[in-house]
């Protein structure tokens, strides 16, 4: 497939032919598989980004009753039976209850921290832009392994060619902030946060992520607060404010 | 032919009505919950496949021309099945799979074209994970520009909320981010 037929295919979704070019499409759909199969699929995909409201809002009444009937057994379980027991079985369930106690305690303490409950990031999908000698399938793959040096060092190399490639400048302060390099990330996510574009959510979110692990929550909050309505990061922020 | 009475399940999910969704999970989980349960599943399993299986329905048949002509509950059952069995067979513990077909569903005309109206809707279920992942890993730009083009909005209103130039670049960068789409779900996806 070449970039024509990408174009062509563009277009014919659209209803953008002419009725000549709309046969010649339609007569090469019975008999170009290759081409047929990318026209399904980018109808496929336009069917998916149609319904994805109502999966979202589905997936959420899915939530609840989901755990009603299927969570512990579901809604028409059982009573499990309550049973009389000796002095020794009590000294048993004594001892396992100290032992569950124990564990729940030790489990709080190794449990994630509030940064680790928040910090899942977006992988990292570069190899879209141009590559001027730097190996962005490299950078990619180091960023979305978690060997973020790596992916620090390759995303600098990058920038120093684009340095207008904000997606690659939020990445590059994602990186940082994992590496506890704040002199780094911190410039970066502030300037994204006051630049007039569509990462400045972002911004805003790592930026309160950057003082959280740095453990002040007063910033924290400020910046999650900036996060509007309707911004995809809105529910993020809401529930880490909850946390907070 | 005229619709199943049941077709108004089908037309619940799709405008995502409370009262008659809950009344599904009512009637159909605890049968799927102790199917899977008694074929190597969980009840987390269970409530994955019942989920995933309701949302094979959406994207299956939310469509004004679709009209149910069986018991929704023996289509939701059968694409259960299927999705736990594809399930098993991925872990490779197929060998553990009972009551292959559930005959409480069997009927003498019915029973081969729902067990392939069910393999259908489990196909449409992968292939729909496999766009969500991929789509998942479009930049947040993209994504953006993408679901705004689905809301029907114009080029100059998707230039205006993403702050771009204009609508020449809106189409531009919506086509970069339909083949970077397509790019993605080529290396990670079968069809």
């Amino acid at each position: 497939m070449q970039e024509e037929d990408f174009k062509l295919i563009d277009r014919y979704l659209a209803g953008e032919l002419n009725e000549e070019e709309k046969a010649a499409v339609e007569a090469r759909l019975s008999t170009d598989e290759p081409f047929a199969q990318e026209v399904q699929l980018r109808r496929d995909m336009e069917q998916f980004l149609k319904q994805q409201p109502q999966r979202e809002q589905l997936k959420e009444q899915f939530a609840g009753l989901g755990e009603k009937y299927f969570a512990n057994g579901g809604s028409n379980r059982k009573e499990a039976k309550i049973l009389g027991l000796s002095r020794r079985q009590w000294l048993f369930a004594a001892s396992f209850a100290l032992i569950v106690v124990a564990g729940a305690l030790l489990y709080s303490q190794l449990r994630p921290s509030l940064y680790e409950q928040f910090n899942s990031h977006p992988p990292l999908a570069l190899t879209e832009k141009s590559s001027n000698g730097v190996n962005l399938s490299r950078v990619e793959q180091a960023f979305n392994t978690g060997r973020y040096r790596e992916a620090l060092d390759g995303l600098d190399q990058y920038l120093a060619s684009h340095p207008e490639d904000l997606t690659a400048q939020l990445f590059k302060g994602i990186a940082a902030l994992e590496l506890k390099q704040y002199d780094i990330a911190i410039p970066v996510f502030e300037s994204l946060r006051l630049g007039d574009t569509d990462l400045q959510d972002y911004g805003a979110w790592y930026l309160a992520l950057t003082y959280l692990r740095q453990g002040d929550r007063k910033k924290c909050r400020e910046l999650l607060e900036e996060i509007p309505e309707g911004s995809e990061l809105r529910e993020r922020a809401e529930r880490l404010s909850g946390e907070l | 032919m005229g619709s199943h009475p049941d077709q108004k399940y089908v037309e619940a999910l799709c405008r995502g009505d409370n009262r008659l969704i809950e009344e599904i999970y009512r009637k159909h989980a605890p049968e799927v919950r102790q199917w899977v349960c008694n074929n190597n599943g969980s009840p987390a399993d269970a409530q994955d496949v019942f989920q995933r299986g309701l949302m094979a329905i959406l994207i299956q048949y939310c469509r004004p021309d679709f009209r149910l002509t069986r018991p929704f509950g023996a289509l939701l059952f059968a694409i259960c099945q299927n999705l736990h069995r594809k399930g098993l067979r991925r872990n490779k513990q197929e060998e553990h799979l009972r009551n292959e077909v559930e005959m409480e569903y069997k009927d003498a005309e019915g029973v081969k074209s729902l067990l392939e109206e069910a393999e259908e809707a489990a196909e449409k279920s992968a292939l729909q994970a496999c766009l969500e992942k991929t789509f998942a890993q479009l930049t947040p730009l993209c994504q953006q520009a993408l679901r705004l083009n689905a809301e029907s909005l114009s080029g100059e209103a998707i230039a205006e909320q993403l702050g771009m130039s204009n609508r020449n670049a809106v189409y531009a960068r919506l086509h970069d981010c339909r083949n970077r789409w397509s790019q993605l779900f080529h290396q990670q996806c079968q069809r």
